[in-house]
Formats: structure tokens, C-alpha cells, sequence
């Protein structure tokens, strides 16, 4: 198990990025704050920092970056697997 | 330091560029260039059949001969083309008061004929050129370009704020700074619209990044999130807003005074401005060049090694992985802003070391694509097709 450095850009972000890839179990820290890793996580990735449910809003620099489309643990991989934005764009 | 023109706007570079009015004269220009290897070749695939973007071509091809990087220019042109070459080259020489000289094949002899005459000429400029002396000028007559190309979740917070501190400086001095790539505004709509100076352009910017997202949907349909590349998702982003938020850093803090069209001759001393514009990055940075920008900060988190022939092209690399995977400065990268979360350096010390980078390079330093002629292409974007 291993300390792997993370960052949280803003403090109302619900994603962090590690800076090195996680193994699940390894701790991630990001400042005064600490997530166990989930699972696998590439470097610069995201991962959870709470759980957020499908439909919710993921807010990444303080603002909404897209919304859950599945259901996220906190300390899972965030990525195309489970984080959307398509319906945020203008329709016709 | 830099070469102040006729017109008295002042270029970081003292280039001879052969420049093709149409893509049917590229060939002869290539031949041109490998007569005379110390001009530079500006070729491109665009120039006719396209009924709609006649008028825009034009802007687009005096406004890179406008650019002060040139000394001066051969345009070269094949004859059948909807505009004149000889035509275009006056109206640059009397607004510019450079020598913008032209050929046209089809009435020059054709072929080689043409092409030695081209040549003979293009020799006679890097002559005259060669004259000219660099002179002190301010940091107000610089038009900066910001550009960002294969970003991943690093670039926001490592190359794009540092970048954004050179833009805010620039504003300060008097400059203009050129922000672009609308694709890469999706999201950040509010942001950059409450930045503005007026509600009006605050319009503007909201109208032109809804428009550019419904077309983006209308291509991409229920994908649309994704109009990012697959380098940026392997780099850790996964929506368009994702990378938006990222990009914009590189814009700075100043308030936003306006947007203009691709390739608009925008002036100096305007701020910070927002040209409406693609995110592909050889079409961006030809539309900055012939807004007039004479240097680039180009941010990266994948390694892109695209340069630009006429203009200096800083690049950031916003991961140090990438910087040492790609060789460094023999990858064409100039800076090294991963190393702000590796901790070998930090955010202060970044930014001063972009800064000083700006101003070496406006006063001759070489970037490192320029050391090692990476060089680039010149890309016309033409939303409009051909027939």
C-alpha cells in the first residue's frame, strides 16, 4: 500500500487527480485530506472524493464538469465510464 | 527589440516568406523555397472553388502578409484564382508600405520561368532585409497568441495558469492577447461572458459558444461531450468542460474587450480578446498570425510539435513525463511546467521563467521548434466546402 500525492483544485470539487497511478488500497493524499483508492487509477485521473449518484452534478475547478451516469463510489476512478456532459450542451 | 516596419507596427522576426495565393501554386512555391532556403514557405490548400469563403480568404492571406514577422514577400499566384495576386500585393504594400512583390504563372511564363523570377526576387528582399537592425520597442506593440494543443488534466493547472500570468502581463504593458479555440470554451460560457467589459460583447461571447456547441452536437449527435481526442482522455480529461475550464487559464485574468472574427487585423493595445475560431491548432494559429500576432505560447500536455514558419512558438509542457518521453527541447519543447507538481520548481518561479522566455524570445532567442526547424504549416480554416 502505497501514499500516492493527489490534488484537489477547488474546495467545493467532488474529484481530485492523483499524480502518480493508484493501486486499489493505496492512500491518496491531497493536502490535509486523505481517500483510499478503489480500485486502479491512471496517473492524472480522477478520483472520487465522495460518493455521487447517477444524474448528480461533478464539479472539477468549482464548477460542473458533467454529471454521474453511473454510480460513483468515493475513491473510484472517474472517467468515460461513468462521467458525462452531453446533455450540458446547447441542443438545436 | 524588434524590426519596426513602415507602418510602425513592430515584428519579433525579419522573415521573407514565398506565399501561394491559391493551393494550385504551392508546387511553385515549394520550388521557390528550395532555391532559397533562408526564405520561408507559406503554402496551403485553400484559395478557390469555394464560393463561400471568397471574401474571407482575402482577409486571410493579407492579413499573414501583413503580419510585421515580414519584412516583406513574394505572393505567389496561379491566375484562374477569384482574386488577383498582383491585386492583393498592392493593397498590402499601400497599407503595410512593405514590399510585397507578386507573380502570377499563367502571365509570368509559366513554370520555371516563373519560378526563377520568383527566386531572383525573393533574393534581392532577404538583401534588403538583411539591413534591417533590431530597435528598442515597447511591450505594448505585442500581440500575444495563446494556443493549446494535445492538453491533458495537468495542463490546467500547471502550463495554462503560467501562460495566463504572461497574458496578464502583456495586457498590462499595453499588448493585446489573443485567446481562441472556441470548441475549447464549452462550459465556461458564464466565466468568460462576466469578464467582459460590456454586456453587449458578454453577448457575443455566450451566442458564439452556443452556437459552436450546437454544431458540435449536430455533427456528434449523443458523443458531443467528447469533441475532445482520445490523447486528452488517455491524459486523464473526460469532457469537453473539463478541458475548457483547463484552457481558458491561459487567457489570464483581464477583462475581455471584444471578439473578432477569424483572422480580423485586431491591433495592439486592445487586451485581452477572444477570437472566434477552431480548436484544431494549425487552422488557430494561422487565424492568430494574420490578426497580427508575432509569438505564441503553445501549452501542451501530450507533446504536439507543431510550430509555426513565421512566428516563434513557445511551447509548455504541462507534464514531465511527457517533456523527458519526448526529448525536451529536442521534442520542440521549451518549457517545463510539470515540474511544478514533481516540486522541483515552483508555480512563482514558473511563471517568472515563462516571462523571461517572452521577452528573449521577442528580442531574437530562438525557440526550441525553431532551433530544430520544426516548423509548421499554414492551415486556412473554411467552415464552407468546396465544389
Amino acid at each position: 500500500m502505497k501514499e500516492i500525492t493527489g490534488i484537489r483544485i477547488d474546495p467545493a470539487d467532488t474529484v481530485g487527480i492523483v499524480l502518480q497511478a493508484a493501486r486499489a488500497g493505496d492512500c491518496i493524499r491531497l493536502g490535509t485530506e486523505q481517500v483510499t483508492a478503489a480500485e486502479a487509477i491512471p496517473a492524472n485521473h480522477k478520483v472520487a472524493l465522495r460518493d455521487i449518484p447517477v444524474g448528480e452534478a461533478v464539479y472539477k475547478y468549482g464548477c460542473p464538469i458533467g454529471y454521474a451516469t453511473a454510480p460513483i463510489k468515493r475513491g473510484e476512478h472517474v472517467h468515460v465510464h461513468n462521467l458525462d456532459s452531453e446533455q450540458m450542451l446547447q441542443k438545436g | 527589440m524588434g524590426f519596426i516596419r513602415p507602418d510602425g507596427r513592430v515584428g519579433i522576426r525579419n522573415h521573407v516568406a514565398v506565399v501561394a495565393n491559391c493551393g494550385c501554386g504551392s508546387g511553385l512555391v515549394m520550388r521557390v523555397a528550395a532555391q532559397v532556403p533562408e526564405a520561408v514557405p507559406l503554402i496551403h490548400a485553400d484559395g478557390c472553388s469555394s464560393p463561400g469563403e471568397y471574401v474571407r480568404w482575402k482577409r486571410i492571406i493579407k492579413g499573414v502578409l501583413s503580419n510585421p514577422n515580414l519584412h516583406s514577400a513574394v505572393l505567389l499566384g496561379v491566375g484562374c484564382e477569384r482574386y488577383d495576386a498582383r491585386e492583393i500585393a498592392a493593397q498590402v504594400s499601400a497599407e503595410t508600405g512593405k514590399e510585397i512583390a507578386a507573380y502570377v504563372s499563367q502571365d509570368d511564363g509559366g513554370g520555371e520561368a516563373v519560378i526563377q523570377k520568383a527566386a531572383e526576387k525573393t533574393r534581392q528582399l532577404l538583401r534588403a532585409a538583411a539591413e534591417c537592425r533590431r530597435q528598442p520597442a515597447p511591450f505594448s506593440s505585442l500581440i500575444f497568441g495563446t494556443e493549446c494543443g494535445g492538453s491533458d488534466a495537468l495542463s490546467g493547472i500547471t502550463a495554462n495558469p503560467a501562460v495566463g500570468h504572461v497574458s496578464d502581463w502583456v495586457a498590462a504593458q499595453g499588448g493585446t492577447v489573443l485567446l481562441s479555440e472556441v470548441a475549447e470554451f464549452f462550459g465556461t460560457e458564464e466565466i468568460l461572458a462576466g469578464r467582459a467589459v460590456t454586456p453587449e460583447v458578454g453577448e457575443r461571447i455566450r451566442r458564439m459558444i452556443y452556437q459552436e456547441e450546437r454544431e458540435v452536437r449536430a455533427c456528434m449527435g449523443a458523443n458531443a461531450s467528447r469533441i475532445i481526442e482520445r490523447g486528452n482522455m488517455d491524459g486523464g480529461l473526460t469532457t469537453i468542460q473539463e478541458k475548457a475550464l483547463g484552457c481558458i487559464r491561459k487567457g489570464g485574468t483581464s477583462p475581455i474587450t471584444d471578439v473578432v472574427e477569424y483572422a480580423e487585423p485586431v491591433g495592439t493595445g486592445r487586451g485581452l480578446v477572444i477570437m472566434h475560431g477552431p480548436g484544431y491548432d494549425p487552422a488557430s494559429l494561422t487565424g492568430l498570425f494574420a490578426c497580427g500576432a508575432q509569438v505564441f505560447f503553445f501549452t501542451t500536455g501530450r507533446g504536439n510539435p507543431l510550430g509555426f514558419p513565421a512566428a516563434p512558438c513557445v511551447k509548455v509542457c504541462s507534464n514531465d513525463g511527457t517533456f523527458r518521453k519526448v526529448g525536451g527541447a529536442r521534442g520542440g519543447m521549451d518549457i517545463n511546467a510539470g515540474l511544478v507538481v514533481t516540486g522541483a520548481l515552483s508555480m512563482e518561479a514558473l511563471k517568472d521563467q515563462c516571462l523571461d522566455m517572452l521577452k528573449a524570445v521577442c528580442s531574437g532567442r530562438e525557440t526550441a521548434s525553431e532551433q530544430h526547424r520544426y516548423g509548421g504549416i499554414m492551415c486556412i480554416f473554411s467552415p464552407t466546402r468546396a465544389f
